[in-house]
């Protein structure tokens, strides 16, 4: 798995998740992509048994949750594996086959 | 404490609800024009009286209230529209209010409502905020669902909280329900019908889920004068308030923003919890409800599970009374009128019109409303305590 990249504020240094136009924090326009850690834990999960969409009606029950990333930052976070709360996990975007880039996470070691 | 002004000499009249379907041809102008339609036979008020309206909707679109006056030859001095969603029948009548008070309009009508045609829930979800489009969908696309089955699945764990204890909060509003003529399930259900329901999002059954309908809830904020005037019963409003984006770094949501301002909505309201006769919350899903008569302060932090283990939460059950129309679980999500619905609800039980169960002289009722997932919450919160008008 590559290396995870968000956005940074240019000015504060505040991550952003999800995209933003700018900076929460300070309010900078300007972002730019970053290379962070991509580890966490896991704070929540659920295993969705109906979506509106075919590509994950196909695939159910389907792994959602929410990531704590060890930069400080959640994030919501599809996963192939039902995932556990406490354990940890790495994060990175994935397409597996969607129209769409998504946060996926899997357990680390 | 809270600098707040007093809300006195508003009255809050014909309180409203246009019955609900599963799915409609029309479009939300008809619903909304034949909320208001009803709203005005029931108190024999003129159309021509109206000289203002505030509205919530989310099908309306590209439409917004400007359309809506020119639909309905509507000659206005004061009209709104809030993209509130569940928080926005308080705010609605909290802001119609300050209003009637400042003099810019008498009579304010304030409706939410929302039609239910064939895909406008998908498109809804979405397309419901550049966020949720871009940072949610792609996550499952199972709508509001799989956020607050992490909201959920989270306090439920940090407070011991199992699926028999969020069952209390859907059978016992069935129970209400089952009395309420609007609501589309009246069929009374047992926990275990709550626990063996059919998955949807873990913790979440289909029974923990409200169904996506159409149809319309209003009511009219005037003065006590006007009101008196009429001879029609009214509703005071003895506090309000609102607070959105409230905690953000609590890195799964588990408080609104009710807690922000609970204190200051009892003592504006002159009272305290063990005053409030029936309690109206925004019940998109149980869990929901919890968190609010835990922040609205009916117990301490984390002990929701308790509170709905002891105390009876039907009409009729000698506890504290709570969504006694059936609320949203019961009745079906009308889109932006669901928050409107408690409003509405909480308004007919403090003048005695309740069409279901009525709670025997109901002096104070709260209200509170909670909406607009943008990412991972909901980011507004907004509650009220009604008062028994005297005419």
């Amino acid at each position: 798995m590559t290396d995870l990249e968000l956005m940074k504020c240019t000015s504060c240094n505040s991550f952003q998740h999800p995209a933003r136009e700018l900076c929460g924090n300070c309010l900078g326009g300007d972002l730019s992509a970053e290379t962070v850690s991509p580890e966490g834990v896991v704070l929540a999960s659920t295993q969705l048994h109906y979506s509106l969409e075919k590509y994950f009606s196909e695939r159910l029950p389907w792994n959602v949750g929410s990531v704590l990333l060890d930069i400080g930052l959640p994030v919501i976070v599809n996963s192939l594996d039902a995932l556990i709360v406490g354990k940890r996990v790495r994060v990175n975007f994935a397409s597996h086959g969607a129209e769409w880039r998504s946060l996926y996470a899997e357990a680390v070691g | 404490m809270s600098m707040r002004k007093s809300y006195a000499g508003v009255a809050i009249i014909a309180p409203t609800t246009l019955p609900y379907a599963r799915s409609a041809e029309q479009g939300a102008a008809w619903f909304f024009g034949r909320t208001l339609k009803k709203m005005l036979d029931a108190v024999s008020i003129d159309k021509a009286e109206i000289d203002g309206l505030s509205i919530a909707s989310f099908s309306l679109a590209p439409d917004t209230v400007v359309s809506l006056a020119d639909h309905f030859c509507l000659d206005l001095d004061y009209i709104e529209q809030l993209p509130l969603g569940g928080a926005s029948g308080v705010i609605a009548a909290k802001r119609a209010a300050r209003a009637i008070q400042a003099g810019d309009a008498e009579m304010v009508a304030c409706i939410g409502a929302d039609t239910n045609q064939s895909d406008s829930f998908k498109d809804l979800v979405s397309n419901f905020s550049v966020a949720s489009k871009k940072s949610v969908y792609p996550y499952g696309a199972g709508g509001p669902n799989s956020v607050f089955a992490l909201i959920a699945d989270n306090y439920m764990r940090q407070n011991g909280i199992d699926r028999r204890d969020t069952a209390r909060i859907s059978v016992s509003q069935r129970e209400n329900a089952s009395h309420f003529p609007h609501a589309l399930f009246r069929e009374l259900i047992t926990v275990d019908d709550y626990l063996d329901a059919r998955p949807i999002a873990s913790p979440f059954h289909l029974l923990d889920c409200v169904m996506p309908c159409a149809g319309g809830e209003g009511f009219i904020v005037t003065t006590i004068e006007r009101a008196k005037f009429l001879k029609l019963p009214f509703a005071t409003l003895l506090s309000a308030a609102e607070k959105h984006n409230a905690f953000r770094s609590d890195p799964v949501a588990i408080r609104g923003g009710w807690s922000t301002f609970a204190d200051d909505l009892y003592n504006q309201a002159g009272v305290g919890p063990a005053d409030i006769d029936a309690l109206e919350t925004y019940d998109d899903y149980p869990i929901v409800s919890m968190l609010q008569i835990e922040e609205l302060g009916f117990c301490s932090t984390g002990e929701s599970g308790n509170f709905v283990r002891d105390i009876p939460l039907t009409t009729d059950g000698g506890g504290l009374p709570h969504n006694t129309s059936g609320g949203q679980l019961s009745c079906g999500q009308a889109g932006a009128a669901g928050g409107f619905l408690g409003f509405v609800e909480g308004a007919r039980q403090v003048t005695g019109q309740a069409l279901g169960l009525q709670v025997p002289d109901a002096k104070h009722v709260m209200v509170s409303g909670y909406g607009m997932v943008n990412y991972d919450r909901g980011v507004c919160s907004s509650a009220a305590i009604l008062g028994a008008g005297k005419l």
